[in-house]
């Protein structure tokens, strides 16, 4: 099929293009359009909001940005805990589970992947079988076990538990490493490099496209995803917990849409630029192994 | 001379021996403690209760207590019979909308289709913002905005989400409208592997884009493909569809599924450590019926492998 001058394929040739082109545009039709809406209402004040729910705001309130930023907050021990303060717990939960999420899988998948002994076979098995096994219904024990080594509302033991090696993250490091050859090891072993910086300033640099894929899937997860904070980490609410909180407040201040949608907006808008900005590196960077290795 | 190279032979094996202890050391204490610790407390909390500030074994007469306390309930209560059909329904509309979908919309990216850069952000638009900031956006544009639309030609909607009749097909509606994202990148990725001399001589021999996508792609794919079907069986089990987003602890017996069942017992508003053995017996029975519907469909998958006879 021929490619036209941008690189993109000419679809007219095959109606299974022209499907998927149409296919893909009544998604992001019906993807976009909601969002698309509440962007449009959060400008809005109630009674705007009420008379035209769908049509343009007569007039633009950007305080209710203001508004939702001074409204979003969690109480700790009878105290509010407002915006900034979730934003630095927030930061300080995704980067601190971030970092361990991604550093304890890729040492673990290196290890795995280039070290040819049999153990390692073992590890890559163990990695499978908790993800084929599924064991239902653990949280009640995680949290007992949590409780029990004091890391029950500290955010080092939350980093400690976020630090696993099993799970998707190691397959893509794995399957990053498997495409490396081990030829750029044995050339450094031969002028006495360590097994450390063989490690560090020989192999991990040729995987680093799948290493920062990794680390920003898993940052955008950790940044969004609120439960973790409620359950484990009752004095230091995150951002996502906040809002999560926020939509089921009562004060007449802020239980209307435009509020409620510019909440929303605040929290979406620095990931989306994060993700705008590196896209790219996302994209083709990140493959997986199957069930055999 | 021969001696000495022997002895720095076995010197650096062993360095490099103790170099890879160091790297799993860390790992798999974690796994020690938080899979086959936890895991082992969880069985062990099964059969304990709550009493007196502390949990303790139960008596032996009443051992499977926590069991038949869930049994009870599984086969008396609406709640837990509308949440394992909806919990059914929600894997089969994963299995047979959502991945065709995440497979052929990750097939037309790596096709390069025109407007490529902007349906790869609008795909993975799902990842990016939070659960939570979607499911209010779809909350309030189902309950508020398309209502307020629909009046303008006198047509009245019903509350989609509350609504006995609507509120479970709006919920699947959601987990459709939200269902994509990583798997796309990680599909596409699989794809953009496939050599091209595969599909230059697919097309010689008159091959078309869906028998390319049928013949070439999805077999080439079929590891990750599988990798995921195996690991979402537990989904059935485990799968919350977003109810906690929608309506914290509350949401209504009809729309419920397993996962939120189970999750909701342990975080509710309501939920005490009394609640916690009740949680544990019943994920081990939900383990107990996953564990063979996984290993059969990994048996399946295993044994319908296009690409096993290549091997």
């Amino acid at each position: 099929m021929k490619r036209k001058k941008n690189g993109s394929v000419n679809i007219y040739k095959s109606p299974f293009l022209i499907t998927g082109f149409w296919l893909l545009a009544l998604y992001a039709l019906i993807l976009l359009a909601p969002m698309l809406w509440a962007f449009i209402t959060s400008f809005k004040d109630r009674l705007d909001f009420l008379d035209n729910p769908f049509g343009f705001p007569d007039k633009w309130h950007f305080s209710n940005y203001a508004t939702a930023f001074r409204n979003i907050y969690v109480p700790v021990s009878g105290q509010p805990v407002h915006m900034p303060i979730l934003l630095l717990n927030s930061i300080l939960y995704a980067v601190g589970c971030t970092l361990m999420h991604t550093l304890v899988p890729l040492v673990t998948a290196y290890a795995a992947e280039k070290y040819r002994y049999r153990f390692s076979n073992f590890v890559y098995a163990l990695v499978i079988v908790a993800l084929i096994i599924p064991i239902v219904g653990s949280l009640p024990s995680e949290i007992q076990i949590m409780r029990a080594l004091g890391f029950y509302d500290n955010i080092i033991g939350i980093w400690i538990l976020k630090g696993t090696f099993l799970g998707t993250n190691f397959l893509i490091l794995y399957a990053a490493f498997r495409s490396v050859p081990w030829e750029f090891a044995e050339a450094a072993q031969v002028d006495r490099a360590s097994q450390f910086r063989i490690m560090t300033q020989i192999m991990f640099p040729m995987v680093s496209k799948a290493v920062f894929a990794v680390a920003l899937l898993s940052f955008i997860a950790y940044w969004n995803e609120y439960t973790t904070a409620m359950i484990y980490l009752p004095s230091m609410p995150t951002v996502s917990y906040g809002l999560y909180r926020f939509q089921f407040a009562n004060t007449q201040e802020i239980n209307y849409v435009p509020i409620q949608v510019a909440g929303c907006m605040l929290m979406t808008i620095p990931l989306f630029v994060l993700f705008m900005a590196f896209h790219n590196r996302l994209m083709g960077n990140i493959a997986i192994g199957g069930l055999k290795g | 001379m021969r001696a000495r190279k022997l002895g720095g032979l076995k010197s650096s094996k062993r360095k490099r021996l103790i170099f890879y202890i160091c790297l799993l050391a860390y790992p798999l204490a974690h796994y020690a403690v938080f899979y086959i610790g936890v895991n082992i407390n969880s069985v062990l909390l099964a059969f304990k209760k709550f009493d007196g500030g502390e949990f303790s074994f139960l008596e032996a007469s009443n051992f499977f207590a926590n069991f038949s306390n869930f049994s009870g309930d599984l086969f008396k209560t609406s709640l837990l019979k509308y949440a394992a059909k909806n919990s059914l329904l929600m894997y089969g509309v994963s299995l047979l909308i959502v991945l065709p979908l995440n497979l052929m919309f990750s097939f037309f990216l790596y096709k390069k289709i025109p407007l490529k850069g902007f349906y790869r952000i609008v795909l993975f638009l799902p990842q990016i913002v939070s659960s939570i900031v979607m499911a209010m956006m779809f909350k309030y544009f189902v309950e508020r905005g398309l209502p307020g639309l629909f009046s303008k030609f006198n047509i009245e909607l019903p509350t989609l989400l509350t609504d006995v009749k609507t509120a479970f097909s709006t919920i699947i509606a959601y987990n459709i409208w939200a269902g994509f994202g990583t798997q796309i990148i990680i599909y596409s990725g699989a794809m953009s592997r496939i050599s091209e001399e595969l599909v230059e001589s697919g097309k010689l021999d008159g091959m078309n884009m869906f028998q390319e996508f049928i013949r070439i792609t999805l077999p080439l794919i079929y590891p990750t493909v599988s990798l995921f079907l195996v690991a979402g069986v537990a989904g059935i089990f485990t799968s919350q569809a977003a109810l906690y987003n929608f309506f914290g602890d509350e949401a209504q017996a009809n729309v419920s599924t397993l996962g939120y069942f189970l999750f909701v017992r342990v975080i509710g508003k309501s939920s005490t450590f009394n609640d916690y053995p009740y949680a544990a017996a019943a994920g081990l029975l939900f383990t107990a019926a996953a564990l063979p519907i996984t290993l059969g469909a990994k048996y399946l998958l295993d044994r319908f492998d296009p690409m096993r006879d290549a091997i």
